[in-house]
Formats: C-alpha cells, structure tokens, sequence
C-alpha cells in the first residue's frame, strides 16, 4: 500500500485569525509551514455577523475581560472593536510574511464564521487554526469553531494551540489505511535531515502488527528515514499523551477516517495534545496530480 | 688714525676640517646622541620627571624644530622602563546607579582577564539558565502553577457556563469582554426573535443575564489576583532554579579574585541580578512574540540586554605594557584627552551606558607620562580647561562638553572619576610659555618645571665632536647612506651660516634632519653609495632654488632698472642700503637705495616711513638716534637747524629694524657736506649717538644680496659692503663671495665707527675734533660743521628778517 499513496503537496495555505493566542500560534505555524511547501499564505479575519445582531438586542450587556465593568452592548463600539482587531492582525500578519519572505495575502471578510471557513478553504490544500477561540475556557478545549470545521470540513487542518510552536518531534498515528500512509509521507516531507519519526502504531495481535512494522520498514529504509515505533492500545495511548503533554513545540498527524477505537481516543485527546496537530484528510494517489 | 683695511677671504667663513672630526664615514660612530648642548634643558627634564611632588610638570620651551619632543619622550621612555606598570582599570555597571558606572583598579593585565572571564561567565550562564529551564523538572513545575491557575480559572468559568446553560443564555466573546444572549434549541437568539418574547420572559432573561454579569465580574476581578500569584509562584521558582544553575559558576569566579573587594561586589551583583531577573533566560524569551500585540509593538530582547549589562568595559589595558606608558596625544581635543561618552541611537533617542564609556590619553597614560603640544592643547575647545582641572583635582572624571556647559539635556553618564597620577610635558614656543605664565595663575602651580631648549650651541672642538655624532645618530635612524666626514664637515658649516654665526651651530634638529634626507637623496641621485659634501651642497642649492623664487623676481627688477640700484659712480645723499627679507626658514638680502634731503629748520630729521606709517619703531628710534648724533657731534654751540629727510626708495611695505641708521647718517653727513658718496658700495649696520657702528642681523645674507647684484653687473674690482666690526664673527659667506674676495674683485670693509665709514665711502677723512674744537679744514666733519653753522647763521639771519 506504501507505494500507492504520495505526501501532500502544500501549495495554498489558508490561516483563519482572530485576537486569541491560540490564533496568533496559529498564524506563526502557518507562516512556517508556507516557508518549507514555498506556499502561497492567505490569511482571513471574519467580521461576526452574529455578533453584530447581538448588539441589537437591547438586553445585552458585556463585562471587560480586564477591567471586570458592565457596559451595554452597541453596534458600533462591536463594529469598531473588531475594526481594531482586524487592523493589528494585518499589521503582524504583514509584518511575519515580510520577514520570512513568503507571499502573503490577509483579507478581511463579514459573516459567519463557520460557512466563510469552508467557502474560503475550498481554494486551498490547508486550513490553519487556533485550537480555541477567544473565549475565556480557551486552554485545554476545543473551540466550537474547530470542533465545526473538522466536524464538517473536507481539506486537512493544522490546529494550533496557544504559546506552541510547529517543530520537532513529529508523530505519526498510523493507521493501514490510505490517509495513514499519505499522513506518513507527508509528515516524513517536514522532517529534517537526522530527525527522527515517531510512529505510534497500535498493537492489534502479533502477525498484523510485525507486518505493518516490516512494510513501514521497508519505506523508511528506501526512503531513508529514521523511525520509532511507539506501540499502543487503548490503555496505554493515554499514558502516552501524559508523557508528551509538556512539549511545547512539534507536531502531531492524525489521518482522519480513523476506525471506531483511533476516532473515540483522538476525540477523547484531541484537546490534551498540547503542541501543532495536522488532521489529514486528502489522499493523494501516487497516479493523480498532486493537488486539488 | 683711522683703519682702512678690508677682510681678507679666511675671515669670510670658518672652515670645519674633516680630519679633526675623527671618522671616515659616520657608520664608523656606534654611539648615539639625541641631542647636543642641551644640559640645562635636560637637567631640567631630568629633574621635573623624577620629582614626585604635585605640581612638577614639563613645560618644554623652545622654537619648534628643536626635536623637543623626541628628547622628552627619549627621557621619560628611558625612565618609564624601570617604572611600576601602572594599573589596569575597568568600567562596570552600577545596578543601583546605572548612570554612575563604578571604575574599579586592578593589577596590569587583570582587567582583560576579568572581561575574558566574564564574557565566558555570560556565554556559560545562557547555557546553564537555559539547560535548567528546559529541564523536564522546571517545566514541570512551571505548568503546575500555570495550570493550577487556569484550572481555577476554568473552573469558575465552567460553572458559570453551566449556570448560564441551565438559563438558557449562551457566553459569547466580544471584541472587548464577555457577554451573555439567550439561546434556544437553535442557538443564540437574535434580536428580533428576542424582542417578540413576552415581557415576563425578557424580564426574567435580563435579570438572570445580570445575575451572571455580577458573577462574572466577581470572577473576572480575582483574575487579576491569581495571577499575581501565580507570577510570584513562577518568579520564585525561576530564582530557585536560576540560582541553582549559576551558583558553581558564580563561586568559581568569587574565588579566582576575592583578593579583590571590589570585583567580588560586582560579581555578587551579577548573581543577583540573574536571578533577580531569570525570567529574561526562559527558553523563548525575548526572542518569540506570543501575541499580535507583541509582535507589532517590538518587543526588545530582554535577555542579550541584560547580559550587556554585565559586561565590563576595559578602559585601560596595560595587559601588554612593560614598565610605565609615555603616551602622546597629537589630537589633545577635550574627548580625547579626558575621555568620552559615546551614544548610540535607538528608536529616534540617544542612549548610552556604562559600556560606551571610552578612554582618553589621561587614562592611558595615568601612571606614567603624557606628553601634548601645548599650542594644539590651547587651541582645541575646553581642552586646556579640562587638562587643569584634571591636575587640580588629581582625577579624571569623563564628562562631556555640552554636559559640562548644561548646552545639552541628552541623558548622560556620570562615571566614577578616576585617580589621576601622571607626569605631563607640554611643549611649545617660548612666547607661549611666557603668556601663560603672565595670564594664566594656575599655570605656574601645575607646570613648575621649564625645561629651556638652547637653539644654539657654541662651535667648539667638543661640541663640534658632538654634533658629528648627533649627525650619525640621525643618519642611522633615518637609515640613509653613510655620509663622508667631508659631507658632515659641510653639514656643521652649514649649521653656523644657519645661525648665522661662525662661532655658533645650530640645534634645530629640524633643520638638520632635512639636509640630511635630501643629501642622501642627492647621494642616490647621483648613484653614490657615500654621502659626499658635494651632494650636501647639492642639497643646500637645491634647498635655496626652491625657496628663492621672490628673491630672483626683486633681483630682476634691479637689473632691469626698475628697482633704482647704482652699482658704480657717486651722488650725494644717495647711498645703498641692505635688507632682509624672510619667508619662512629662507631669509635674503636685498640693496635698497636710501636718500637724504636737508633744508633750513629746526634740527628735526624726519623719517618719511615713519609719516606714512610704513615705519617700525626701531627703525624710527634709529633715525631718532641720527638727531642725537648731529646734536652732540656739530651743534654744541650752535643750534641745530636744519630739517632732514629720510627716505628708503621704493619700498612700498613695512620697514623695521635700525640696521639702516649708520648707511642713514652716511647719506645725511654726504647731503649736509655736499661730498658724493660712492654707489659701488653698500653699507649696514646701526649706529649710536657716539657714532659708533653696532652689529645687526642677517649680515650673511646681506653681503650676498648686495654682490649677487653687482655680480650680475659684472665686477668691478672696487664693489664691496661696509659692515660693522663686530658681525665679522658673524661670517658665513657663500663660496663665489670668498672667491670674489680672494681676487680683489669684492672688498668687505670692517667699521667700528661712522669716521671709517664715511673716509671709506667719500674718500675723504672725517677729521678729528683739534683741541681748539675745530676739524681739520677739507675733513668731512669740518665740511659738515661749517655747513650746519651757515645754517644756523642763515636761519638766525631769517629770523632778525622776519622780525624787521
């Protein structure tokens, strides 16, 4: 099966912003990863329309997330609050882009924000995040935006936690499948020379599990990557989270389709893995063009 | 009786003869000299150098070119040797003060060592900081407290979320806070869908939502407080780890200079300051903005900066010096003498610290010797000013110009002065040392030592000795070609003409440093590997010819007749004078024709320059002197009353000086006798009321300027000068005057007073005063008297006229 699947190729990058931390990593992992695929960067602030109808309810007051005072709610301090918002976002995002030399475009759109996502991530081979939003839960949970795109979206996602950075160690949840064959391809593209990749790999009775290894094996040896297997099952996956929960920096693949146990404890640990994770979800046949 | 008798070719030059010099060529002379009849000036170095006593400093006097300079630093480097190597000293950071960085001293060569050592401390501390704070044991424990805040803080949060959720109002994330809406199934309700609700129900919702708000603002308020804890708890934990990781490195350091108090303090400081400051050594920090906000606001690098902090500033490194520093500064300005503040620009602003503190030549040479050109010192701005209170105050405290006139408001340092103890030179001219002396009070408290240098020393055997081996010393450091001892015979003639004495050589070392060079230039030109006197001489000619260009345009006009110049015939009241002219280091003579006029009055001579201000003083007191002379000589019983002028022809600048007044009172005593005098010949020399000739200057020059003239014209065999007597010591003549001399075609006539030269000049003995108080009839002196009398009687005459 090694054969049959290719690495994605990253042409388009679109990173989806917002005043978070979360979003800021996102930002910083985005413009990395645009540097190593040469890509094109778009990145895109959503102007909340919801938000803006809120502001017409008369009931509606809102507390400062610093100063703790109550003030009432007006459709032009939340106009001209995400106004700001959007102008220092476009400052950083113009100033991270210049630095690193990469094309960037940054746009700033009105509507929602879960339907401007997948419109605007049609056009592209990689959605970049925040783990979270901007709301004040926002460590160690999954916004209800990114529970939205991996729920519905069709094209890979980078999701980033805040104060994290995309790097090394990478690991690989592997699965025999095509999306675990193009994830470990594409996760062995971002490994630097002497790197090694770290393939968690479940331990599904002896036979299966040696021939899996062996043809992984194989790959690598022709490929001339240095591999670790990290066998788990359903106990030890979480103790094995636990270890890595401290990472600050590297990067996680998870196929998507995932058969039912991979999908309950990626659900259940999605949220405890702290540094960048990459969901794939395209498959590139070794025979199709290799993009979208 | 009246001499009459001209100088014969051997009195025209003194002759140096090689054989009495002792060597071949110079090489043969292995001893050097830097100087030669320099004993007062030396003994005066010597003294003012090795005197401890505050105040004691050089001021070496003398015109430039003497080579005072090289003396001096010759002397002090000689001394130098055997003195202490003076302490290094290093500028360091003042935590408390960081405007008033602290000197520290250390033994020679320590200070560099310090600055290695903590350079590497630096490097060695980013890698210890950095190792603890990666380790898994800090990150740990720093995710604990972070979690445990934000879990405290979610924990609020989430009830809070549920109590919202069981009232049916969702929290929502404004640009600027937290809002509650109500929901339904679908989600947030909009405001229309809000605003058809009954009032009963909105009612409720809005008094729940600002139940929530209240709880929420409660929360939100103790954020503020945990997380001060939580930063206190991080700090703690960062100062724990960092002090653990430095600790070793720091003791190690501490025990390498606990001999040295004050180093110990400044290292201790370091170590608080790391810790103090750990967060600076998080892996990231300073280097990776977490937030938009960070990374358009320009974060500065925290932890380089602070490093920077630590460093040490090595003002003086005397790691290298043996013995003490003999420094001299060609540039004395303010900053380079007593140091600088530099700054540098950052974000449209001047900054500074302690590590932009540079030194000045007080710094380097503290301990030792300075040695500064007292002209350049005076003329640069404040430098003079800054020099003295330095000395008064035996410290260098570095501030600069504008700070000290409050010109500037510039955030500055105040560095920690510095003890001052070295020994200074200046050197300048004479009349600068004088001014100072007469003008400034405190120069003769801080410069109690002059140091005079002779510009000339007498031409004796010994020093002649002597000068042949300053010559070699200065052909060996110049490493030209060895000179012949007829070519150092020619360079200590040269010497004496340079004096313009045959009895003196010169110790300009400037002067004889250039013969040197530009004869062993000669020398190669003319593919010798000795300098010969023949290239020496080349050197001289070559010398004039460069600078002799006026002197051959003025003899142009004097024999294309428009300078008025007789050479030959006799007039009366006309006689050919001598100048000088200088330009520079090149001085030549020049005839210029003086007249006289004498009309009835009432005994003034007039000096016509002097009316139109084209007079000098000395020359006006000459002519004056000539009113004494006629006075005392031929107006004893009669009054004197004639009126006489004077007049240099076509000079058209200045004239000063009274060489003229003797050749003034020939052309006065022809006019007044009406006895011509002969213009084959040109005179020089003073005169007093006694009619007696005095020596003056440039008598060398004057000689050749006159016989350069008649040369051109052809001699005739009876053209000569009349010079005083006293300036035949004074003789250096060039070659073709001697030979002219030799063959009777040039005379050179001695006088010791007005008589011979006038017996010479007319041909007619001046008379000498009878015992009856008359001249002997046919004597210029009678001639004169009996013409000053008719002059009396013709005036008296007038005078009854008038008063008929």
């Amino acid at each position: 099966m090694s054969e049959q699947y290719k690495p994605i190729c990253i042409k388009r990058i679109l990173v989806s912003l917002d005043s978070s931390r979360h979003s800021f990593s996102a930002l910083k992992a985005a413009v990395e990863l645009a540097r190593h695929y040469n890509a094109e960067l778009k990145g895109v602030f959503i102007q909340d329309t919801a938000l803006l109808n809120l502001a017409e309810t008369e009931l509606l007051y809102e507390v400062g997330e610093y100063t703790a005072i109550s003030r009432r709610i007006s459709v032009e301090g939340i106009t001209q609050g995400m106004a700001v918002q959007s102008r220092w976002i476009a400052r950083a995002f113009q100033k991270l882009t210049t630095q690193t030399g990469i094309h960037g475009d940054f746009l700033v759109l009105h509507g929602n924000v879960d339907e401007i996502i997948d419109k605007e991530s049609e056009k592209c081979d990689l959605l970049v995040l925040g783990k979270s939003g901007t709301h004040p839960m926002r460590k160690g949970r999954l916004g209800s935006t990114a529970k939205a795109i991996i729920k519905h979206g069709e094209k890979s996602i980078l999701l980033v936690e805040e104060d994290t950075n995309l790097g090394y160690p990478i690991f690989v949840l592997f699965s025999d499948s095509p999306l675990g064959w193009t994830s470990l391809k594409t996760a062995n593209k971002l490994l630097a020379s002497g790197e090694e990749l770290t393939i968690l790999i479940e331990d599904i009775g002896k036979e299966e599990f040696t021939n899996q290894k062996n043809e992984i094996r194989a790959w690598a040896k022709e490929e001339n990557v240095n591999i670790l297997f990290q066998p788990f099952t359903s106990d030890s996956f979480g103790r094995f989270i636990l270890k890595i929960k401290n990472l600050r920096t590297g990067l996680f693949f998870i196929p998507y389709m995932l058969k039912p146990l991979y999908k309950e404890l990626v659900e259940k640990y999605l949220k405890e893995i702290p540094f960048p994770i990459f969901i794939v979800r395209q498959i590139i046949q070794s025979d199709e063009p290799n993009l979208k | 009786m009246p001499k009459n008798f001209e100088l014969s070719p051997e009195k025209l030059y003194r002759k140096c003869n090689p054989d009495h010099l002792g060597f071949k060529y110079t090489n043969e002379i292995t001893e050097r000299i830097n100087t030669v009849g320099q004993e007062r000036a030396s003994e005066a170095i010597d003294f003012g150098m090795n005197i401890s006593y505050p105040g004691y400093n050089l001021f070496v006097l003398g015109p430039t070119g003497m080579g005072k300079r090289k003396i001096v630093e010759d002397f002090f480097k000689e001394k130098a040797k055997s003195d202490r190597t003076p302490s290094d000293w290093i500028y360091v950071n003042d935590f408390d003060n960081p405007d008033k960085p602290d000197a520290i001293k250390l033994p020679p060569g320590l200070g560099k060592q310090y600055q290695q050592d903590i350079n590497e401390l630096i490097e060695e501390l980013q890698t210890a900081l950095s190792a603890a704070f990666e380790s898994e044991e800090y990150q740990n424990r720093r995710q604990a407290v972070f979690e445990s805040f934000k879990e405290k803080q979610s924990q609020l949060f989430n009830e809070l979320q549920e109590k919202a959720n069981e009232q049916n109002l969702a929290m929502i994330k404004t640009p600027s806070g937290i809002a509650f809406a109500p929901k339904d199934e679908e989600g947030v309700m909009s405001a229309d869908e809000v605003n058809q609700l009954k009032e009963e129900d909105r009612e409720v919702i809005k008094e729940n939502i600002e139940q929530l708000q209240e709880q929420l603002q409660n929360i939100l308020q103790q954020v503020p407080t945990w997380q001060r804890e939580a930063q206190e708890e991080i700090r703690q934990l960062n100062k724990e780890m960092a002090n653990f990781a430095i600790g070793g490195l720091i003791n190690e350091l501490n025990d390498k200079y606990k001999e040295y108090s004050e180093i110990v303090s400044h290292i201790e400081q370091v170590q608080d300051q790391v810790v103090e400051n750990a967060d600076a050594f998080l892996p990231n920090n300073g280097t990776e903005p977490t937030s938009f906000l960070e990374v358009i606001s320009q974060q500065s690098d925290a932890q380089s900066s602070l490093m920077e902090q630590f460093k040490v500033n090595l003002l003086v490194d005397n790691s290298e010096l043996e013995g003490a520093p003999v420094i001299f500064e060609n540039n004395p300005s303010y900053a380079n003498l007593i140091g600088k503040v530099e700054h540098f620009a950052q974000m449209g602003t001047l900054r500074t610290d302690f590590r932009m503190i540079k030194s000045g030549a007080m710094h380097r040479a503290n301990g030792g010797y300075l040695i500064l050109d007292a002209r350049k010192v005076l003329t640069q701005p404040y430098s003079w000013e800054g020099l003295k209170r330095a000395l008064q105050s035996n410290e260098i405290e570095i501030e600069s110009i504008g700070q000290a006139l409050s010109l500037i408001s510039t955030v500055s340092l105040r560095p920690e002065p510095i003890p001052l103890n070295l020994k200074i030179a200046l050197i300048g001219d004479r009349m600068l040392y004088y001014l100072l002396m007469q003008y400034d009070p405190e120069f003769s408290e801080l410069f109690k030592v002059e140091a005079d240098f002779e510009t000339e020393i007498e031409w004796n055997e010994n020093n002649q000795r002597l000068y042949a081996k300053l010559i070699a010393s200065i052909i060996n450091e110049e490493k030209t070609n060895a000179f012949e001892n007829s070519a150092v015979a020619r360079l200590i003639e040269q010497s004496a003409r340079m004096t313009s004495d045959s009895e003196r050589l010169n110790t300009r070392l400037q002067d004889l440093n250039e013969l040197i060079v530009e004869s062993d230039y000669w020398s190669k030109q003319n593919k010798r590997d000795k300098v010969t006197d023949t290239d020496v001489q080349m050197a001289i000619d070559a010398q004039i010819k460069r600078a002799d260009r006026l002197r051959e345009k003025i003899q142009e006009s004097i024999l294309r007749e428009i300078n008025l110049i007789s050479t030959e015939g006799e007039v009366i009241g006309q006689i050919n004078g001598l100048s000088v002219y200088s330009l520079g280091n090149f001085s030549f003579g020049k005839p210029t024709r003086i007249t006289a006029q004498v009309s009835l009055g009432k005994g003034q001579v007039v000096d016509i320059e002097r009316e139109v201000e084209m007079g000098g003083p000395i020359h006006s007191k000459g002519v004056l002197i000539l009113s004494g002379f006629l006075k005392g000589r031929y107006a004893q019983d009669i009054p004197l009353s004639l009126s006489a002028s004077l007049v240099f022809e076509q000079s058209y600048g200045g004239v000063d000086g009274d060489s003229a007044s003797s050749t003034e009172l020939y052309a006065l005593l022809s006019r007044i006798a009406e006895v011509p005098l002969k213009q084959n010949l040109a005179v020089t020399g003073s005169v007093n009321q006694f009619g007696q000739v005095q020596p003056i200057g440039g008598v060398n020059e004057k000689i050749e300027g006159f016989f350069d003239i008649c040369k051109e014209r052809g001699l005739t065999g009876d053209q000569g000068v009349l010079i005083p007597e006293a300036n035949i010591k004074h003789l250096m003549l060039r070659q073709d005057v001697i030979d002219a001399v030799g063959g009777k075609k040039f005379h050179i006539y001695p006088v010791e007073h007005i008589d011979e030269g006038i017996r010479i000049l007319t041909g007619i003995e001046a008379g000498e005063l009878g015992e009856d108080g008359t001249y002997p009839e046919g004597t210029i002196n009678a001639m004169v008297k009996d013409k000053l009398e008719k002059m009396a009687n013709r005036l008296t005459d007038f005078g009854k006229g008038k008063g008929d």
